[in-house]
């Protein structure tokens, strides 16, 4: 039983090393229009109330908006609360 | 704000827009925990607790970026704000001092099912046995005071101390006393002068008859019996009511001056604070205290909001001067004295006797009004008067 669950985990861990590899290493959850969720951001470029400049690993993540705040930055994980209208990402780089 | 924020210390920080991504990104690197972000106008305000206040002003200091302190609030801060006050943190310390050692001792005795005793009796009995508001309750042995309490006081039967917390609850029987059932042989005699309308005898030997006249003093029923055949006497203890029509002279005098109680509007009081046992006076109103005055003494207890008094109150003595003056009734208002007055005793007569007709006359003088009832009712005249037999 133990030993089954030990593969599964491992099965999963191997899937996502392969999406990120494909993929990228960022992950962005975007929640209605008021919550977003960055996994991989390294630093924060710049800080409005209307625009916030997300700093990745290769490249940027500009989300624009309303009231945008940063709620937290832990990690790597970023979220950012207000009324969110676009994200688009750029050339920067940190 | 959060309990943590409250123990620990909370400050609000607010720093210039600009800066507002360095900050995340020295919190994000140090890892320092914030919380409640938001824009004020141009300014981005931010808030943080305990040690991330510290490592956030040095980190900040180091990279040159302003921060403004906007608000500090909690335990800490409130430390900080009276740190100069010494007496505050002395009296913050004497009272936590004193409820903890106030846990060990008693708060209040109350007394339940006593009726003949006082309550002031059974506490002097149970502090002579060292159960009183503000004894010690280490040590405290209820069986030995129930015990000597029991042996001190006749009239109690049964005490139970019982012990809730800091209150002591007392709850009392009384023995009950044996009415005296008189037993020796007895007469029964006139109590009023009268003239006899019916007799109920339930024992005796019944010497007058209804119409009889009698005279106060005069032997109704006796209570000894001629033993036949010459085998000398016997006696009994007469039992019976006898009624006779009676009449009653009250008369009432209102005087029309009388010395009238005024106060003069000069007042004393002493103040006195009362911990549990111990009276400390706060305020004693100098002067020499005339030998005419009232004292009225009361006591206010702190209470607890359903009501139960904490063993802590102010007790002031209150001494009232006056002196007497020379007053003068009108001889309406002393009528009307007289008839209450009257009224009552006439009241009290009726409870014991049957009223038949009474009359009144009146009179008034320089000095008072008097008035005059004669009342004539039908009344049990029979009074026990023991026999006492020699020999």
């Amino acid at each position: 039983m133990k030993k089954q669950r030990k593969e599964r985990l491992a099965q999963k861990e191997s899937d996502g090393m392969r999406q990120s590899v494909v993929f990228g290493g960022t992950t962005v959850l975007w929640q209605g229009r008021n919550r977003l969720t960055v996994e991989g951001a390294e630093k924060i470029g710049f800080l409005s109330s209307e625009r916030i400049l997300v700093l990745l690993d290769k490249d940027s993540l500009s989300v624009c908006g309303k009231r945008l705040m940063c709620l937290s930055f832990q990690g790597k994980v970023l979220v950012i609360g207000g009324r969110i209208d676009s994200l688009s990402y750029g050339e920067e780089k940190v | 704000m959060t309990l943590f924020g409250f123990f620990a210390g909370e400050t609000v920080f607010a720093v210039q827009g600009k800066d507002a991504a360095k900050i995340f990104n020295l919190c994000q690197k140090e890892s320092i925990p914030y919380s409640k972000t938001a824009w004020d106008g141009e300014c981005f305000v931010m808030c943080c607790t305990g040690r991330s206040v510290s490592r956030l002003l040095a980190v900040c200091r180091a990279q040159k970026i302003p921060l403004e302190v906007r608000k500090r609030s909690g335990i800490p801060e409130m430390f900080r704000r009276y740190k100069n006050r010494i007496g505050l943190f002395v009296g913050l310390f004497l009272s936590a001092a004193i409820f903890v050692m106030s846990r060990g001792v008693i708060w209040s005795i109350s007394i339940e099912g006593n009726e003949r005793v006082t309550e002031t009796r059974i506490l002097t009995l149970l502090a002579e046995n060292g159960v009183e508001v503000g004894a010690s309750l280490r040590g405290l042995d209820t069986h030995i005071a129930e015990s000597n309490i029991l042996l001190a006081e006749k009239d109690i039967a049964w005490i139970t101390l019982n012990r809730k917390g800091t209150s002591v609850y007392v709850e009392v029987r009384e023995t009950e006393r044996p009415s005296p059932m008189a037993t020796g042989a007895a007469n029964l005699v006139a109590g009023f002068d009268g003239k006899i309308e019916r007799i109920e005898v339930y024992d005796g030997n019944v010497v007058v008859e209804p119409m009889d006249v009698v005279r106060k003093g005069e032997l109704l029923v006796s209570g000894v019996y001629d033993a036949p055949m010459g085998g000398g006497i016997r006696t009994t203890r007469a039992k019976g009511e006898v009624f006779a029509k009676t009449t009653h002279e009250y008369t009432v005098e209102i005087p029309l001056k009388y010395e009238e109680k005024v106060y003069t509007g000069r007042e004393w009081s002493e103040k006195t604070l009362k911990i549990f046992a111990k009276d400390i006076k706060v305020f004693v109103n100098t002067g020499n205290v005339p030998p005419s005055c009232d004292i009225i003494c009361y006591e206010d207890r702190l209470r607890f909001f359903d009501g139960k008094a904490l063993p802590l109150g102010m007790h002031t003595k209150l001494y009232r001067e006056y002196t007497y003056q020379t007053a003068t009734l009108e001889a309406d208002t002393a009528m009307a004295y007289a008839f209450d007055s009257m009224e009552k005793r006439l009241t009290a007569l009726s409870e014991e006797a049957e009223l038949l007709e009474k009359t009144f006359c009146f009179e008034l003088t320089d000095e008072a009004y008097i008035l005059n009832c004669r009342v004539t009712c039908v009344q049990n005249i029979a009074v026990t008067q023991e026999i006492e037999i020699e020999g």
